[in-house]
């Protein structure tokens, strides 16, 4: 575990800085010339428009994360536009819904065939990354960067070669919950659990229970309980996790559900019985949001991580994640998602890795060519310098942060005391996973 | 077993019984004077809570007597509109046969899923809980919320009010017959119409009822009116449809066998609903209060 101050010395050092300096250049880049005034100008780059294909659930009850990640894409494609788009190539987006969940690889097929989209980004449902991941692969042979979907087999069972991976996804965080409770909480004795009942809950549990077994051996762990999505009345969980009097509380519930149950567990009085409770999921600021100040536990610790938090790294080390805050505060007039940290991300590494192979190459380059450039790139994110690793996993720290008002200076909860873990402690290493790959 | 447990569990699942018996009864009244099965039944009740949410938080800033007012001016608001829809649309399926009923208003349900969107957005909204006022009542290690306490009262309440309403009063008597004998009540000189609209204005105002009171327990997101109605099916067919005390008892089996699958019997959480209804549907086709108030010929 690093703590801020390390985290802040390690950054001052140059130890990252070095890894990600060329990446530095868009925020403090000047206007360049328009994507008009630079067509054709470039040897070699096609005159009409770059076009990204993008697929989130746009409607329906996860809606909410196609609005967040269709934000974030506006600002990212603004951006690049205004200052001479790709190599000269003005960029569009073309957005289809993953929550038509018939049509998910239809859709994927006709964004590329009859759309013509050259690259694809976003997917929020583990299931579609794991079945659109062999289509991409075999058959449409594009680059695709998943900006949401965490369940560890798409980089950790796969052999990818078109498909990257630009969020954190759930594993490391998991790992970094049990350093958390092993470093932080040594005093727990029991701990009980409750996720989502699909296979996020069950890998969930199972990469933390084993993690804290091996860091803490003598602890007790209640049977784990699993809740189907869109659960609305937890009370009957909540009580059988008080019967069993844990002093820790592990919770996979995600979005409206990791707000009802904190709801839920408030007025039934199971922050004042335990002393600490881990949600990996939590550090979403639509479900703090969701929860609101009112019910921010006084006793208890609540814990959160997640894959991006508008506050880390913090604002005066990191100038792209201040840049990024503020640009997307004064357009929406909300602080960023963590799916709109992962969409704008992915944009800016296709942009880089296209630009490293037309330098490569000397012409616009091909999928293959992209390929080769994403492999080993570093890009600047909001979250931090994130680096592509061979097995096309996008690797940066892991934050966890502790939950708390956000009144007078936010309009929502907020996790403050973040608690930063280097990617070298809680990554497994490529090809490896504590979850079953079959 | 333990048995602190079990009472806890019993507690939780009045609670869950309570609004479900809030919607379904609403949803059985409609069906059983006027044979129509609202699919957008659930999406009133996801109006009651956000109309709720924009009068106690928006208009009223969160005071425990914004809630007493959501609770009075909301649930009528939502039988307004469930009465709206009854004139403007529901009625024109009457000649066209229940197909044209079902498609209807499983459209219905995808316009309010998009209004509420674009009214309150796609984001789920905190409904403040008013047990952070009210508090509760502590039980060994449980504590009961005393908003859970007066849900189950009101719950109980509105059964009492209902079998009055339909036993007693004018309006309820001849809610009853319009039911039995559209014909006769017509030929009597009562305007069937009105009863129609009556009904469909009560049973909207059971629904809001139900989304007011559940608002502030769970987090408002559109499509919430789901799972309730999938619920709300179950119990009717279980309790038997069109039957007011039907609503109850299933009502009641639902929601505490569920509490105490949760606890006891994990696996069976979800299932043992439907097994219930399947054992039913088997024995007595007709639900288990299979004489309803509102018998058709």
């Amino acid at each position: 575990m690093v703590t801020r101050r390390e985290f802040l010395g390690m950054l001052g050092g140059g130890i990252v800085g070095l890894a990600v300096g060329g990446a530095l250049g868009y925020t403090l880049a000047p206007k360049g010339p328009s994507p008009e005034e630079m067509a054709g100008k470039l040897p070699g780059v096609p005159s009409e428009p770059l076009k990204i294909g993008g697929m989130w659930f746009l409607t329906g009850k996860f809606g909410t994360y196609g609005d967040m990640a269709k934000k974030a894409l506006q600002l990212a494609v603004d951006e690049i536009n205004a200052s001479g788009g790709i190599l000269g190539r003005k960029v569009e987006i073309t957005l289809k819904d993953e929550a038509d969940r018939q049509n998910v690889l239809q859709n994927i097929r006709k964004m590329v065939e009859e759309e013509k989209a050259e690259f694809l980004v976003g997917i929020d449902s583990s299931g579609d990354v794991l079945k659109l991941a062999p289509v991409v692969e075999n058959d449409l042979h594009v680059v695709t960067v998943i900006t949401h979907a965490a369940t560890p087999k798409l980089t950790a069972c796969n052999k990818l070669h078109y498909v990257f991976r630009i969020s954190m996804y759930e594993e490391p965080i998991d790992v970094a919950a049990a350093k958390l409770v092993a470093e932080k909480f040594p005093d727990v004795k029991k701990v009980a659990s409750i996720g989502p009942d699909y296979a996020y809950g069950y890998d969930s549990w199972a990469i933390f229970s084993t993690n804290l077994k091996k860091l803490l051996p003598g602890v007790e762990m209640a049977e784990p309980m699993y809740s189907k999505l869109g659960t609305e009345d937890f009370s009957s969980y909540i009580d059988k996790m008080l019967a069993y009097e844990p002093d820790l509380v592990f919770s996979s519930l995600w979005g409206g559900d990791a707000a009802t149950f904190v709801k839920q567990a408030v007025s039934k009085g199971l922050f004042d019985r335990i002393k600490y409770y881990l949600n990996p999921m939590l550090g979403a600021t639509d479900t703090l949001k969701a929860i609101g100040d009112g019910n921010v536990p006084a006793k208890a610790q609540v814990w959160g991580s997640g894959r991006y938090w508008f506050l880390y790294p913090p604002h005066d080390v990191w100038p792209i994640n201040k840049a990024f805050v503020s640009k997307f505060k004064s357009k929406y007039g909300e602080y960023p998602p963590y799916v709109s940290a992962t969409s704008y991300t992915a944009i800016y590494a296709l942009k880089a890795a296209i630009e490293r192979a037309y330098v490569m190459k000397g012409a616009w380059p091909g999928q293959d060519d992209v390929v080769a450039a994403m492999e080993g790139l570093a890009v600047a994110g909001p979250m931090g310098p994130v680096a592509i690793r061979e097995d096309h996993q996008g690797v940066y720290s892991v934050f966890w942060g502790r939950l708390a008002k956000g009144a007078p200076n936010y309009p929502h909860p907020i996790l403050t005391d973040i608690q930063v873990f280097d990617f070298g402690e809680v990554f497994p290493a490529p090809g490896q996973t504590a979850v079953k790959c079959k | 077993m333990d048995l602190g447990l079990l009472a806890a569990q019993v507690f939780n699942g009045l609670v869950y019984s309570s609004i479900l018996f809030l919607v379904s009864s609403g949803l059985t009244l409609i069906y059983g004077i006027m044979n129509v099965l609202n699919l957008a039944h659930g999406s009133l009740y996801m109006l009651g809570a956000y109309l709720g949410i924009t009068v106690v938080v928006y208009a009223l800033g969160g005071t425990p007597l914004a809630y007493l007012v959501a609770f009075l001016v909301v649930p009528p608001a939502v039988g307004l509109v469930g009465a709206a829809l009854e004139r403007t649309l529901i009625r024109r399926t009457y000649p066209m046969g229940e197909e044209y009923q079902l498609l209807l208003t499983f459209g219905l349900i995808l316009v309010f899923d998009d209004l509420v969107k674009m009214i309150w957005g796609a984001a789920y909204i905190n409904f403040p809980d008013p047990n952070s006022f009210l508090g509760g009542l502590k039980f060994g290690v449980y504590t009961l919320p005393l908003y859970h306490v007066i849900l189950i009262v009101v719950g109980f309440a509105v059964f009492l009010g209902l079998w009055a309403f339909f036993g007693r009063t004018f309006t309820g008597k001849v809610m009853r017959a319009a039911a039995m004998d559209r014909e006769i009540v017509e030929a009597m000189g009562i305007d069937v119409n009105r009863v129609f609209v009556t009904s469909f204005f009560l049973g909207s105002l059971l629904s809001g009822l139900g989304g007011i009171s559940a608002g502030p327990l769970y987090t408002a997101s559109p499509g919430m009116g789901t799972d309730i109605i999938v619920y709300s099916f179950a119990v009717i067919v279980i309790g038997g449809m069109g039957s007011i005390g039907g609503a109850m008892a299933g009502s009641l089996i639902v929601g505490i066998l569920r509490s105490l699958a949760i606890s006891f019997y994990p696996q069976l959480e979800i299932v043992i609903v439907f097994v219930i209804m399947a054992a039913v549907l088997l024995i007595k086709p007709t639900g288990l209060f299979g004489r309803p108030e509102f018998e058709r010929r």
